[in-house]
């Protein structure tokens, strides 16, 4: 299978005053076409700056460096903002996190929605309006016809996230990002909306990357794993090999912070606070102070990347 | 929303009442009557003593001589048919001829001061906003802040002095031809180019700080269809609110424009009563402006939830 994203040595940082802040330090990874990756971590791991980076939509603050990002054969790096605007929406869609606050208010849903056609001259106004209404139906909204013509405040969160999910896939994507979808969410919803992505993703053969911090749900979707902490990859896998063979300290930390059914003893934390990304040690492992299996070399010296298996990367010094 | 708007109605009938009576009240206690003074700044005569039986004719015919709180009953009983009698500079007149009469050209004035400012503090706002903290935007912010802090008077003269009397451009006094129309204007103009330039950067700026910006981001929208579309459109609601009421503080605030290029609008009767002591002018403008100010401040709130879905659809559902 080909890759349909390739990131090598991305770098994303934000300078604020004097503080520099490395939000995504020098991470690499790739998505196989037609696939599901899961991105997990904890707030401000920096899931959402990578793929944020990947479509170069990043605060002006901030400041993206790669290697590449190869995205169908093309450099993402290399495009001008033009040409960058082009892959937005048509060819790279994103879901965003709390559909509550990325509808914009005054604007009616179904235009919108054919915003996304009607910007990329896929369609004129009339057949966008019909295909944004076979949208709408096809997300599962009923009666599409008037609710095209409703504003987002008469729609209930879930159905806005099933707008934005509509919003996204109109433009029938190579590359679905969905950032957090189903956060805002309460849980019966939240499993309908992850449906509803997995049946679109399927039908439309479409990549998919998603971000969580949920790792049921991330398990739930994903083909691949990849696990993030402090800007950087710990562990990357395939989903088989993450849920029989996770090894890194914080993945294995993370698992077993995961409530389960009939658990009996009390649900384990993880101690201490995830870094401060200000001023975060850049000479050992970032992990270091709050690692169970820490060795002495872990804050000296940089963990390096270890393949457990061809497709099981991890960055630890206990396995070298 | 029509029970609304009843109340709010009733709310500017009582606050209406109140200025009456304060202007009255201040009006009455400034010393100095309207014969002597006309005496004085008229006839440049140096002593005020009017014969009394002329003064005597004369306050019978304005009612000047029942007790003041009769007075201001007789004031309040024709100010509500918007009868405020005849001027006493201008005896031939009613006062509300002359405000039927002037407040067009005072209106005219603020009016084309308006449109200009919004013709030039939007885009400049959005262009400050888009450009946020870089050389344009302190340029723009530089420009808003001279506006808003000079007054226009004194901007008056300034551009009097440029425009008129160095570049020759456009003659310094004058009245009747459009030309005359564009010191005054641009004088007027500069404040509410500063305040829509400020309020239009600081609401945009909140706007494109939006998750739905960045939504019309990844969909691919560029400048237009981002800034424009998603983002001043959210804008220009909430603008309204400044752009209403300012119109309304514009017609009532051009006195010293008016003056200044002895332009015959409202605010030039309005100033020159109060120094003659022109009772019913007084009363009958002071009324006038409050009034204006106090309705354009009530329609621009009618248009905000007109032009707000969220408040529009409500209503309609519940009527």
């Amino acid at each position: 299978m080909t890759n349909i994203l390739d990131v090598q040595a991305l770098k994303t940082e934000f300078r604020r005053k004097n503080t520099l802040i490395r939000a995504v330090n020098n991470i690499s990874f790739t998505i196989k076409k037609g696939s599901v990756l899961s991105i997990v971590g904890e707030s401000g791991s920096g899931k959402s700056v990578t793929m944020h980076s990947v479509l170069r939509l990043i605060p002006s603050t901030g400041k993206i460096v790669a290697e590449k990002i190869n995205f169908m054969g093309r450099d993402l790096m290399r495009l001008t903002e033009k040409e960058m605007r082009k892959i937005r929406g048509d060819q790279i869609s994103m879901i965003f996190q709390d559909p509550m606050s990325s509808l914009n208010p005054t604007i009616k849903i179904g235009r919108q929605i054919s915003e996304v056609l009607l910007w990329h001259h896929k369609a004129n106004p009339k057949e966008a309006k019909e295909r944004t209404i076979r949208m709408l139906h096809e997300v599962g909204i009923a009666s599409p016809i008037e609710r095209y013509n409703q504003y987002p405040f008469e729609f209930s969160g879930g159905m806005r996230q099933r707008v934005m999910i509509a919003m996204a896939l109109i433009g029938e994507p190579r590359l679905l990002i969905a950032d957090e979808p189903t956060t805002s969410l309460d849980v019966t919803v939240q499993a309908q909306i992850l449906a509803l992505i997995k049946k679109m993703q399927e039908q439309n053969k479409m990549s998919v990357v998603l971000i969580t911090h949920n790792l049921a749900v991330a398990t739930m979707m994903a083909d691949e794993m990849i696990v993030m902490y402090a800007g950087q990859i710990v562990e990357q896998a395939t989903k088989a090999e993450f849920l029989n063979r996770a090894s890194h300290p914080y993945t294995v930390a993370l698992l077993g912070s995961t409530p389960k059914l009939n658990m009996k003893e009390r649900l384990q934390s993880i101690p201490g606070q995830p870094p401060d990304l200000k001023n975060i040690n850049l000479e050992g492992c970032p992990f270091v102070d709050r690692c169970s299996a820490k060795m002495e070399r872990c804050s000296r010296e940089e963990p390096p990347a270890v393949q457990l298996s061809p497709t099981h990367r991890i960055r630890c010094w206990l396995y070298t | 929303m029509w029970r609304y708007i009843l109340k709010r109605i009733g709310f500017i009938v009582i606050a209406l009442f109140f200025v009456s009576l304060i202007t009255f009240i201040l009006i009455k206690s400034a010393p100095g009557n309207y014969i002597e003074t006309e005496r004085l700044i008229t006839q440049n005569l140096t002593d005020v003593n009017v014969p009394p039986d002329v003064k005597e004719a004369w306050e019978k015919m304005y009612h000047l001589d029942k007790p003041e709180w009769q007075q201001f009953l007789i004031f309040l009983g024709n100010a509500v048919k918007f009868q405020f009698g005849p001027s006493f500079k201008y005896p031939t007149k009613t006062v509300e001829n002359i405000i039927v009469e002037t407040y067009p050209v005072s209106l005219t004035l603020a009016g084309l001061a308006m449109l200009l400012a919004i013709v030039i503090g939007i885009p400049l706002g959005i262009l400050s906003a888009f450009y946020k903290d870089t050389l344009i935007d302190r340029i723009a912010i530089f420009l808003s802040m001279i506006g808003t802090s000079i007054p226009n008077y004194v901007m008056a003269v300034f551009l009097i002095y440029i425009l008129a009397l160095t570049l020759h451009l456009v003659p310094s006094i004058g009245w009747g031809q459009p030309v005359n129309y564009v010191l005054p204007v641009l004088s007027l103009a500069i404040g509410p180019i500063g305040s829509i330039t400020r309020f239009m950067r600081s609401s945009l700026i909140e706007t494109l700080n939006q998750e739905y910006i960045k939504v019309a981001r990844a969909k691919g929208g560029g400048f237009i269809q981002v800034v424009i579309q998603h983002g001043v459109r959210n804008s220009l609601i909430p603008l309204m609110t400044v752009i209403g009421p300012q119109l309304a503080y514009l017609s009532v605030g051009t006195l010293f424009v008016e003056n200044l290029f002895n332009i015959p609008g409202l605010g030039k009767f309005y100033s020159s009563a109060a120094v003659y002591r022109d009772y019913p002018m007084v009363m009958g403008t002071t009324l006038f402006f409050a009034g204006i100010v106090m309705f354009v401040n009530l329609l621009v709130d009618i248009v905000y939830g007109l032009l707000d879905p969220r408040i529009r659809k409500l209503d309609m559902n519940r009527s």
